[in-house]
């Protein structure tokens, strides 16, 4: 007799394109995926209790290596809840000089995402071409911070130092530069027809479902929903600026690959605006040596490149917080996955995790 | 007497020393190729520009431990590797690199053998190496690399339906199934056939990258996908006779399409009078150039492109190449006979 | 304009363009440095690796005042301090254990006397863990402790 089964195979923890230790359990009849349960945890280094031992300054760096392919937005998030807690005001130059930080940011986080997305699907090339425009954004933070992945460019009120001489000029050559390459990257993918078959209508999530679901960041933007924390409640001073949100139609893989390469584009756009009407003045508000905020509870959530990141502070009135909870995008976007590779191949899985741009580093903490 | 033994041992020894010499240098030359694409320098510390690498890395894989899965099937595990290699090296007798010299008196030709079937036994024996790959992934006892074996048999089957179809209308010219023959022709002709036949010659180059797992068709083998396909298990001088038998296959099918579209060793234009001078460059010479560039070629598309997803691979032949050169067969056909 | 899309596909346009960006980054020059050969220069504000500096008299600029010990986030460092011939405190001993540090910075932020600086060394790679806890006299802008830790 011969009996029909379905195998389950495991994407373990190591494996080239999981970005990440990320494990991935999927029953197969045949090549098409029938179920899905993904498992995580292998990453996980206790940074919520970690929380609980530090004071507010001493978290800043911790933060960092949540999502360690987009440092410097993490702090951000940190650094302007706390000092929404506290009530501090951040001079007007420190916050410009951030918004212009954190779309550097974005753009490296994109880069990252385009090149490893891309190798999964076959195409050699373009990691180094990401990686090398990436070397461009990682001068610029060097020259104003020191590190360059992990870069503790923020403190609680503003900035620790003023930006360098030529950290504009740098900045602008980069800006002007950057959009020659990003055709290029555009040639190279989005009317290849080999790169439309793999990525049109695989990996479909509707717009209902990711509400319901609580995606955010590009993922849910590919579906169609014009949801950008940016716009609907802004932060720092990007109400001052002027871009638009890109969204897609269908919510598959190609249009979350779009809504990426634009969202570089006006992240271009912003730096631009940031650099021209850059205002002088100090760097860092008048913040008491020992930061003690006040009792209460705070939640202050930003646009990080993979979504909606926040942060959660209960404070009891010490210089140590009394629970911190981060809400990290990759977490929350993963739900989406078992939704979105029922039916389809194996081969489209692999596509899919790379569109959801996920990091172990935020989602296990 | 030395006509019938010594010759022939001379000229097997020359190709194999041209297959193992020549795949050592594409690999180089493909990695280097590779490094400019992606705006980086190749392997260039081991040996002069890097050349040795390759020396290096074969002495590796051949001084590793030689590991079998639990349970897998010894005897199928460690012959499949050598049902893969055997067929393409094999095939090189019958391929021609240039016409022949007389040497003291004795016609040296440059083939081994030249049958009037050589290529129907070429594209026969060539198609061998399926079973290898089939019989390697089933016998290591493994879920990925039954995955990978089996995608690649099923790809493998339909790409050689449109190898064999696409290469029919060249016999109305030529006649004869003899590869020396079909240059022959090509020199009478005057032109070489890409020229009288671009269509065949479109689909014949899809299939050859398809047969030899090579981006974009490299699923088998897909390395973020199923982390190794039907070679996972394998390990030391094992895998290294299944990554040398895709290199020689590489080289196999190049040389066939330079006989067969190219002119094999003729120059360009062989019946344009003008450009005589041309010979003093020798046959040989102009195969290894015409070689040369299809090899780049195919460092170069697999430097570029996405590769396709299993289902798409089987439909592109189904639906797309096979009724192609089916119809450039029957129209073809049609104007052959309209003009005798 | 169908016609066209039509004739585009069938041409391959889509992946001749696509060939022809990858054949020009071939023709570009590369960016490769060869390491150890050539070496990319840090950045004037570049976090290498911590030491302690000495004022133009050949005396400590560190005056033991524990800041930095607080600063840090991982407790990595621990001072013992001494009050010297001229009543003012000096570090009789100064340990900083490198092997979890993720130079922050904040120890370097909060040092009132500007005593701990960055430098730029990076090449700190060790064979051996226990050399990563690095003592006073070895944290000074003249000592060898770079061979040191590079010793097999």
């Amino acid at each position: 007799m011969v009996q029909v089964r379905e195998i389950v195979v495991n994407m373990g923890p190591q494996h080239p394109s999981t970005h990440g230790v990320f494990r991935i359990k999927l029953w197969l009849d045949g090549e098409v995926v029938v179920k899905s349960e993904p498992i995580i945890g292998y990453l996980h280094r206790g940074v919520e209790k970690l929380a609980e031992h530090r004071t507010y300054a001493q978290f800043t760096p911790i933060t960092d290596r949540l999502d360690y392919l987009a440092a410097i937005s993490n702090e951000l998030g940190w650094v302007e809840a706390v000092e929404k807690l506290m009530g501090i005001e951040v001079p007007q130059r420190a916050e410009y000089i951030r918004v212009i930080l954190t779309e550097l940011t974005r753009i490296a986080s994109h880069l990252v995402w385009l090149g490893t997305h891309a190798l999964d699907i076959g195409v050699m090339t373009l990691v180094l071409y990401c990686f090398r425009e990436r070397e461009h954004i990682l001068d610029i933070f060097e020259m104003v911070t020191g590190g360059r992945l992990t870069c503790h460019a923020f403190r609680i009120g503003g900035l620790p130092q003023d930006v360098p001489e030529g950290f504009v000029d740098k900045v602008r050559e980069f800006v002007e530069v950057f959009p020659k390459y990003l055709s290029d990257y555009h040639k190279l993918l989005t009317n290849n027809r080999i790169w439309l078959k793999r990525t049109k209508n695989v990996g479909i999530i509707t717009a209902k479902d990711a509400i319901d679901l609580g995606l955010s960041g590009p993922s849910i933007r590919g579906s169609g929903v014009k949801w950008d924390v940016r716009k609907s409640n802004p932060y720092s001073v990007y109400s001052k600026f002027d871009f638009i949100v890109p969204t897609g139609e269908i919510g598959d893989v190609y249009d979350r690959y779009m809504v990426r390469m634009e969202e570089m584009r006006q992240s271009c756009r912003i730096i631009e605006q940031a650099i021209k009407s850059l205002p002088s003045g100090e760097i860092c508000a008048k913040v008491p040596k020992i930061i003690k905020p006040p009792a209460g509870e705070v939640y202050h959530s930003i646009e990080a490149p993979k979504g909606e990141l926040g942060y959660y502070i209960v404070s009891d009135g010490s210089t140590i917080p009394y629970r911190v909870r981060i809400r990290p995008p990759s977490f929350v976007n993963l739900q989406g996955i078992s939704k979105m590779i029922e039916g389809q191949l194996v081969a489209d899985v692999v596509a899919v995790i790379g569109s959801l741009d996920i990091v172990l580093g935020e989602i296990d903490r | 007497m030395v006509e019938f033994l010594i010759v022939p041992l001379i000229k097997i020894i020359i190709i194999l020393a041209f297959i193992i010499v020549g795949v050592i240098l594409y690999i180089w030359f493909e990695r280097r190729v590779w490094g400019f694409i992606q705006t980086r320098l190749g392997p260039n510390r081991v040996g002069p520009f890097g050349l040795l690498q390759l020396i290096a890395d074969t002495i590796k894989l051949l001084i590793k431990e030689d590991i079998i899965p639990y349970r897998a099937d010894r005897f199928v595990f460690n012959i499949a590797p050598i049902i893969v290699i055997v067929p393409v090296i094999v095939v090189f007798g019958l391929i021609p690199f240039g016409e022949g010299i007389k040497i003291f008196g004795i016609d040296f030709k440059f083939y081994l053998a030249n049958t009037n079937v050589a290529l129907l036994f070429v594209v026969a024996f060539s198609s061998l190496a399926v079973f290898g790959i089939i019989l390697g992934g089933w016998a290591s006892n493994s879920k990925y690399p039954l995955l990978g074996s089996l995608r690649s048999a099923s790809q493998m089957i339909s790409y050689e339906v449109a190898l064999g179809l696409s290469i029919v209308p060249i016999l109305f010219f030529s006649k004869s199934l003899s590869l020396v023959d079909i240059v022959n022709s090509q020199k009478e002709m005057g032109v070489w056939f890409v020229f009288l036949q671009p269509i065949a010659f479109f689909v014949f180059f899809i299939a050859g990258v398809a047969e030899t797992n090579r981006t974009p068709f490299d699923l088998p083998e897909a390395e973020s996908e199923l982390v190794g396909g039907f070679h996972t298990e394998y390990s030391g001088i094992k895998f290294a006779f299944f990554f040398l038998a895709e290199y020689v296959h590489i080289f196999l099918v190049s040389a066939l399409v330079t006989i067969l579209f190219f002119g094999g060793w003729l120059r360009p234009f062989p019946s344009i009078k003008f450009l005589s001078f041309l010979d003093l460059i020798p046959g040989p010479l102009w195969f290894l150039l015409k070689l040369c560039f299809f090899l780049f070629l195919f460092t170069w598309i697999r430097g570029t492109f996405p590769r396709y997803r299993y289902d798409q691979l089987l439909e592109l032949s189904w639906k797309g190449l096979i009724p192609l050169s089916l119809a450039n067969l029957i129209v073809t056909s049609f104007i052959v006979l309209l003009v005798r | 304009m169908k016609i066209l899309d039509r004739l585009k596909k069938i041409l391959l346009i889509d992946l001749i363009i696509g060939l022809a960006v990858t054949f020009k980054y071939l023709l570009k020059p590369k960016v490769t440095v060869e390491y150890p050969e050539e070496k990319i220069e840090p950045q004037p504000r570049f976090r290498g690796m911590i030491r302690l500096f000495k004022d133009e008299n050949g005396r400590d600029l560190c005056v033991a005042c524990m800041q930095c010990v607080k600063a840090c986030p991982d407790f990595l460092i621990s001072i013992e301090g001494e009050r010297g011939p001229d009543k003012k405190l000096y570090p009789k001993t100064f340990t900083w254990n490198m092997s979890r540090c993720m130079f922050c910075g904040l120890c370097v932020e909060v040092c009132p006397t500007n005593a701990i600086r960055f430098t730029k060394d990076y090449e700190l790679a060790t064979y051996d863990k226990k050399r990563l806890f690095i003592q006073k006299e070895d944290l000074y802008a003249d000592s060898n402790i770079l061979e040191k830790l590079a010793e097999f």
